[in-house]
């Protein structure tokens, strides 16, 4: 009874992700048409909701940076930070977006010149000007206020509260012991069913992402086997990497990565061109901060409607469905920091590397359009996964920057699936720092094997629009994860000022911590 | 400690109603009721012959009952008025025969009963019956609702010093959840502890005291714990407003009239209100 009391929330979540993914492969079309739906009906019903949470979120976190409660550590007072700025924002970065940054560094600009909203002529100078202020605001500081505020709760309630490091945990000044019981359960599990859903449809799609790359540079033809390989290969690395533990595998795989995106973006800004890019990315910087205001909040309901629900509403959705899984991890890897540091370097360094690259490739990208007549935003509209291997044809090393491209999609791809077995397997093992290798090993599977399953029967993307549906549950219960945090922060101050010396720490999170 | 007690008449009142709130007075052993009317300036002197032969009849139903009546009929702004008329006649407490009105018509015409109650620096009795059938006149149980602050000190002597011969008192404390199940543990502990001291200091005043320590809603759990505990009287300190949502929408003292249906002595934390 025991036993099974202790992994509830492991079979609750194998048992709904099992179905849907039973579904997916009997009955793709069924399940695609039920997951666009649901989909569909969201975002138009609520998608406003997501705006003005994504919004709030930023307001919260700025309240949070800037008010007394920028002091509070998370952790033990007299804690350090476990890993140095380096390491930390290398992680946060890799399991933040690195992934869909290279995959949409091209594409997305090319994709908002070519289809703008209604209002704008495609492909004219006010189109590239929109893409490039879009992609930025698609990729800057809503989606790291949403990541930030999640991971804030998760990392207060269990690193300074003594808590296990489980979504539930943040609830507790709002349900109590309920968190033990079934609304606990409810919450965990939906996390789960998000993120394991999210990390295949990743998983998947950047499978396949690879596998156009390495078809660029060596001659053979990107077929399903070819993916199939290609997965089975990351599957063998991550779980080694993640048997590896934390501290050394994610973190050594993260500032791999961080050289190698590094490494790219110098070679593209030095060898692209220099000015041009920089002149891209100053005006667009203006452009966005001058509108971020109008941006965030608007849903355009006059004109550009359909297209803020197919891009702006489709992302939020999909950041707020992301951050379960990042939100666990980006608070495990922040212990030891303030709430003002880790708000003030999680919203401004990725952001402004997530920027830079936006306008480094998205730069690059527009230059090759007028100068060289490429017609790039064309082939991008056809196959999104080709956009960036087309670029380099333009440039120097062309091979060599496919090749380097490849190994970076495959580090980021080993480490966010490293990072998701991880916070899976933490997630079912009630909060445990150091869950079992055999959940560990059975995440990672589970992973893998529904990637190729579906890739084969053709469920990714409704397995990908199921993941984005539980955004709108955990819009809810994120803006009352606000309302506790800040419950918890208060309760901390008036009791400091009761009593000064009152140490408000804790033991060490464990299992036996839930009971 | 309460025998001298001033009753606002607007003559709007049900008279049996205004006997049913004396005879509830009489429990705390007041002896003399003030009877102050407002007069306003539109009254001419036939109506206001009307009103006085009213009031008379009301004090005279109310001597019947054994208390001392004397009539003060006043003038201006009702609120300040009164007030001023309580602290004239040096009176223990103020008495109010109140009636709800719903957010909408409260929001948009006022009410001179809950400006009364927000400027009295003097304990103000409310009463209310349960319903049109039901009189209550008993006092059996009654709740004090505590936050182990400033009001206490204010409260307690009247707890004390018997002004209110009840039978039982429920001391309730409704906390704030702490962050942990740890923090929580040791909050709950702290808090039954001081249930425990105030129990003790005034355990010779009634036959049974009980303490019961919840979280939750203040005002939420007040009104719950009343309903369950079935109380005839509910006790709450009044003292400065906190935050700008109390400024706004008045204090949980201040809104619980228009909550409940049990009758409340709200007593005003002077040093602080």
């Amino acid at each position: 009874m025991q036993l099974l009391k202790n992994n509830i929330v492991f079979i609750i979540a194998l048992l709904i992700v099992l179905f849907f993914v039973g579904i997916g492969i009997l009955n793709p079309d069924r399940l695609s048409s039920l997951a666009t739906y649901l989909q569909e009906r969201i975002i138009e019903m609520f998608g406003w909701g997501y705006l003005l949470a994504a919004f709030l979120f930023i307001v919260f976190n700025l309240f949070l940076a800037l008010s007394r409660y920028g002091s509070i550590k998370l952790g033990k007072d007299e804690e350090k930070p476990q890993y140095s700025y380096f390491g930390w924002f290398s992680m946060l970065f890799a399991a933040g977006m690195g992934i869909g940054m290279i995959f949409w560094g091209v594409a997305e600009p090319m994709s908002h010149y070519l289809n703008p909203p209604e209002y704008i002529t495609q492909e004219s100078g006010m189109a590239a000007k929109f893409a490039m202020k879009y992609s930025f605001f698609h990729w800057g500081v809503q989606p790291w206020a949403i990541y930030i505020t999640m991971s804030l709760c998760i990392a207060y309630f269990s690193f300074r509260r003594g808590m296990p490091p489980l979504i539930s945990s943040c609830f507790y000044p709002l349900i109590g012991e309920r968190i033990y019981r079934t609304p606990g359960y409810v919450i965990d599990a939906l996390a789960v069913f998000a993120t394991v859903f999210g990390v295949v449809t990743s998983l998947g799609l950047g499978a396949m992402q690879i596998t156009s790359g390495l078809a660029t540079v060596f001659p053979f033809e990107p077929t399903f086997s070819a993916t199939v390989i290609i997965i089975c290969v990351v599957t063998v690395l991550f779980l080694i990497s993640s048997l590896s533990g934390l501290d050394k595998g994610i973190q050594m795989l993260s500032k791999t990565n961080i050289m190698l995106a590094l490494t790219l973006l110098g070679f593209m800004l030095i060898a692209g061109p220099t000015t041009y890019i920089l002149d891209i990315f100053l005006n667009t910087l203006a452009d966005y901060f001058s509108s971020l205001f109008t941006m965030s909040l608007s849903t355009n309901p006059f004109q550009g409607y359909e297209w803020t629900h197919s891009w702006t509403m489709f992302y939020w959705a999909w950041w707020i469905s992301w951050s379960p899984f990042v939100g666990l991890f980006v608070a495990s890897i922040s212990r030891g920091r303030t709430i003002r540091e880790f708000v003030s370097g999680a919203l401004i360094v990725p952001t402004l590397l997530t920027f830079l690259w936006f306008s480094v490739f998205g730069g690059a990208a527009f230059h090759v359009e007028f100068t060289r007549q490429a017609d790039l935003a064309r082939t991008v509209s056809q196959d999104i996964s080709v956009g960036l291997f087309e670029l380099y044809e333009f440039f120097p090393l062309s091979v060599g920057l496919s090749l380097l491209t490849v190994a970076l999609l495959g580090v980021f791809f080993i480490t966010s699936a490293d990072s998701a077995t991880f916070v899976l397997s933490m997630m079912t093992s009630r909060g445990r720092l150091s869950p079992p290798a055999a959940k560990k090993i059975t995440w990672g599977l589970i992973i893998s094997g529904t990637s190729v399953i579906l890739l084969y029967a053709g469920g990714l993307e409704a397995l990908q629009k199921m993941a984005i549906t539980a955004a709108l549950p955990f819009t809810v219960l994120m803006l009352f994860m606000c309302r506790s945090l800040n419950k918890g922060l208060g309760y901390e101050f008036r009791q400091r000022s009761h009593n000064p010396y009152l140490a408000p720490v804790r033991n060490e999170p464990t299992a036996e911590g839930n009971k | 400690m309460l025998n001298k007690a001033v009753l606002p008449l607007s003559l709007k009142e049900p008279k049996h109603k205004l006997y049913d709130l004396v005879q509830c007075m009489r429990h705390f052993g007041t002896e003399t009721v003030f009877l102050v009317h407002i007069t306003s300036q539109e009254e001419n002197s036939k109506k206001q012959k009307s009103l006085q032969q009213d009031i008379r009849e009301i004090a005279e139903g109310i001597r019947e009952l054994g208390l001392n009546v004397e009539m003060y009929f006043k003038s201006g702004r009702i609120a300040d008025a009164v007030c001023l008329a309580a602290l004239e006649l040096e009176a223990d407490y103020l008495s109010l025969h109140w009636r709800k009105k719903n957010v909408i018509k409260q929001t948009l015409l006022g009410s001179a009963d809950a400006d009364i109650l927000r400027m009295c620096r003097l304990p103000v009795f409310i009463y209310q019956s349960r319903g049109h059938l039901e009189r209550k006149t008993s006092l059996h149980r009654v709740l004090y609702a505590t936050d182990f602050q400033h009001t206490d000190s204010a409260v307690m002597p009247y707890l004390q010093n018997r002004d209110f011969r009840a039978e039982t008192l429920y001391l309730l404390h409704v906390g704030e959840r702490a962050p942990d199940p740890y923090a929580e543990k040791e909050r709950r502990q702290e808090s039954m502890s001081n249930l425990q001291r105030l129990a003790k200091e005034c355990s010779h005043a009634f036959t049974t005291v009980e303490t019961i320590e919840v979280t939750g809603s203040i005002k939420w759990q007040i009104i719950r714990q009343a309903r369950k505990m079935k109380v005839d009287l509910i006790i709450v300190g009044k003292s400065k407003k906190a935050g700008p949502w109390e400024q706004m929408l008045g204090s949980v003292a201040e809104t619980l009239p228009d909550r409940t249906s049990c009758s409340l002595f709200i007593v005003t934390d002077i040093s602080r209100g």
